[in-house]
């Protein structure tokens, strides 16, 4: 553009002179392209109606270069359009309407409703389409993400729409126009009074308009407002049930997005009056479609509910038997806190599953079910590959510790001793450190103890460098048990010791020695009699 | 003694008498002369100052097409030759021709202003390119 011509068009544009107005309006006429298009922005910036109404009955005509250079005029042109959209001239109208949809003139809407409620204007039908587009629109611009392009405050805006849509729903009886109902709906708030009052009376004209609205709507402003509503301090009973039949997948994603985190108390309680969903039905088809970390939320999300037990355990089954890693070890823990049956045949038939984190988690319960069988289980575990399993088995024979072995060794009878320290050995990693104290300890009735233990537990040959030291034990009685365990340590050193022993200043160690040494080479002989030279000792 | 000097001071009171107050309209003539001139000149700058105060809202054609020719530097003749080609082409507003390149065309100019074809050229070059 010359600079004489870009002159000309600031002058024109800053101008406080109306005439400039007039001048700029022969240039959309121009044949030359640069003072068309120059006058354009000039033009919108004057704030003037008859040069919006100018630029409006041209819209068809521009180009797509010229309508991006109109984009300026957002939200200045409001009086032009509103004589537009109102305007007898269909080509003004249809101008109108285009410019308000491309540029998202919401300040229009008032005059759309006002279009759209006469149902026998010949425009009433492209208005309401109009509307639905611009609330949908209004919508993404509230809920979704920010827009650094739009600078409009979409609270604001969403509140003079709505402000227009309350006032046409109230006069819903006299125009009967269920999009601007819905279009009411999409931008409303759980909190709306007018919104409350329709829920709360099913015999409001606009009930089942709402109703069919918040059920059936994709829109983000009403899965928002159901979604708050959750969030809430008390949840409309209404809002909740349609919260329980919507079964659209979007919807569903994001109510379990609550459940994937620790659920928020609020959530709970309005939950916990949920006694159904649409989604678990038929056949749990839409569940079963879910990824499984959603499944594992839809798990946490029905436990936090009122939906029956009855119900929330198939729930648990399915998972169980169809579902992924996530969702079975979930269910898996859910069923911690029911006490039935059919929980416990859950457990028993999981107990194997392939995932150690699932079987861990069920490996946890069997002890506080009580159920028939599972101490085999559990020692069956704890031979587990998978430490996550072990731990978990251990934790479920928590009681069979050396400690508590120890503490109830004198209550015992001597089967009760052999069964329990098989357990103890398995169980307690810490039994052989707490055999060496005992063996340790001053008191000679404790250490001649510990060597009993020793037999007991078969930790014999691990420990007999500390058993072969307490051959030199002051007390006799500790120095025979110990020569008398030593056979069951079929080691070099035990040997030398034993024959040490045979020289021992009491006779009865001395005998116990002797009877020892018979022992260990006749079991000696035994194994030196293989089948098969493998089995020789090395 | 006094008596003997009266010729001295007979008419020494005769400025502070009634009769001598009254002051005569040609007397303030040109005071008044004064005034109409200095108000003339106020008035005039007034309407000068108006008329180039183009920050003032308006709807005034005219005053529109002197804030054009002031912001590209027109001489009288320029202006003139301008409103005269609007004149030429029945323009609405003589401003009108600052968005009108065909106004300015040299060889379409009409019969009359065909001596100014220099000029034109000269202004449609400024105002255009």
């Amino acid at each position: 553009m010359s600079t004489g011509l870009q002159t000309t068009l600031e002058v024109l544009s800053k101008s406080r002179n109306e005439a400039a107005g007039t001048v700029l309006l022969t240039g959309l006429s121009s044949a030359t392209p640069a003072i068309c298009d120059g006058v354009l922005k000039p033009l919108i910036l004057r704030r003037k109606k008859r040069g919006h109404l100018e630029i409006l009955k041209r819209w068809h005509l521009f180009t797509d270069a010229q309508r991006e250079i109109l984009q300026e005029g957002r939200g200045r042109m409001s009086g032009a359009l509103r004589d537009a959209l109102l305007s007898e001239n269909k080509q003004l109208f249809h101008n109108a309407c285009e410019y308000v949809e491309i540029f998202c003139e919401y300040d229009s809407i008032p005059t759309l409703v006002a279009l759209a409620e006469n149902r026998d204007h010949p425009r009433a039908k492209g208005a309401t389409r109009l509307i639905q587009y611009l609330v949908a629109q209004l919508g993404e611009f509230v809920h979704g993400a920010e827009n650094s392009k739009d600078r409009r405050d979409p609270q604001a805006i969403r509140r003079f729409v709505l402000e227009s849509l309350e006032r046409s729903v109230e006069r819903f009886r006299r125009h009967k126009r269920i999009e601007l109902v819905e279009a009411f709906v999409n931008l409303g708030s759980h909190a709306n009074p007018l919104l409350n009052t329709i829920l709360g009376d099913p015999k409001h004209a606009c009930y089942l308009a709402v109703i069919n609205t918040l059920t059936t709507s994709p829109s983000l402003g009403v899965q928002e407002l159901l979604l708050t509503a959750l969030l809430g301090e008390t949840a409309s009973p209404n809002l909740l049930k349609v919260i329980s039949k919507r079964d659209d997948q979007p919807f569903i994603t994001r109510v379990l997005a609550f459940a994937k985190g620790s659920l928020a108390p609020q959530v709970a309680k309005n939950l916990s009056k949920i006694r159904s969903f649409a989604w678990l039905q038929p056949a749990w088809k839409t569940y079963l479609e879910l990824a499984d970390e959603d499944q594992a939320a839809a798990i946490k999300l029905l436990a936090a509910s009122g939906v029956k037990q009855d119900a929330f355990l198939d729930l648990l089954e399915v998972s169980l038997h169809q579902g992924g890693p996530l969702s079975r070890l979930t269910a898996c823990e859910m069923l911690s806190s029911i006490q039935c049956a059919q929980a416990n045949q859950l457990i028993l038939d999981t107990v194997y599953d392939d995932d150690p984190r699932v079987q861990a988690a069920c490996v946890r319960q069997l002890r506080e079910r009580h159920l028939g069988g599972s101490l085999p289980i559990l020692l069956q575990m704890i031979d587990s590959p998978h430490d996550v399993v072990q731990t978990a088995a251990r934790e479920a024979l928590s009681e069979f510790t050396f400690a508590n072995f120890i503490a109830g060794y004198e209550s015992m009878n001597d089967n009760a001793r052999r069964t329990t320290a098989v357990l103890v050995k398995k169980v307690d990693l810490q039994a052989i450190p707490g055999l060496l104290e005992e063996l340790a300890s001053p008191s000679p009735s404790r250490r001649i103890r510990g060597v009993e233990i020793a037999q007991l537990l078969g930790a014999v040959a691990e420990i007999t460098p500390t058993l072969i030291e307490l051959m030199a034990d002051k007390d006799h009685v500790v120095r025979c048990r110990v020569a008398e365990a030593l056979q069951h340590a079929p080691l070099p050193a035990a040997v030398a010791a034993l024959e040490t022993a045979l020289h021992d200043q009491n006779t009865t160690v001395q005998d116990t020695a002797r009877a020892s040494l018979t022992a260990l080479r006749q079991s000696e002989n035994h194994n030196h009699t293989p089948s098969s030279p493998a089995e020789a000792p090395s | 003694m006094l008596l003997a000097q009266i010729s001295k001071w007979r008419h020494l009171g005769d400025g502070l008498h009634r009769s001598r107050g009254r002051v005569e309209l040609v007397d303030l003539l040109p005071y008044i002369l004064a005034a109409l001139l200095l108000t003339a000149i106020l008035f005039a700058l007034s309407m000068y100052h108006k008329r180039n105060d183009f920050s003032q809202p308006g709807n005034d054609p005219d005053k529109l097409f002197r804030e054009l020719s002031r912001a590209h530097n027109l001489d009288f003749s320029s202006r003139r030759l301008l409103r005269e080609l609007a004149l030429a082409y029945q323009l609405e507003q003589p401003a009108e021709v600052f968005l009108q390149p065909a106004a300015l065309r040299p060889d379409r100019l009409p019969d009359y202003l065909l001596s100014k074809q220099a000029e034109v050229r000269a202004l449609q070059q400024q105002l255009f390119g």
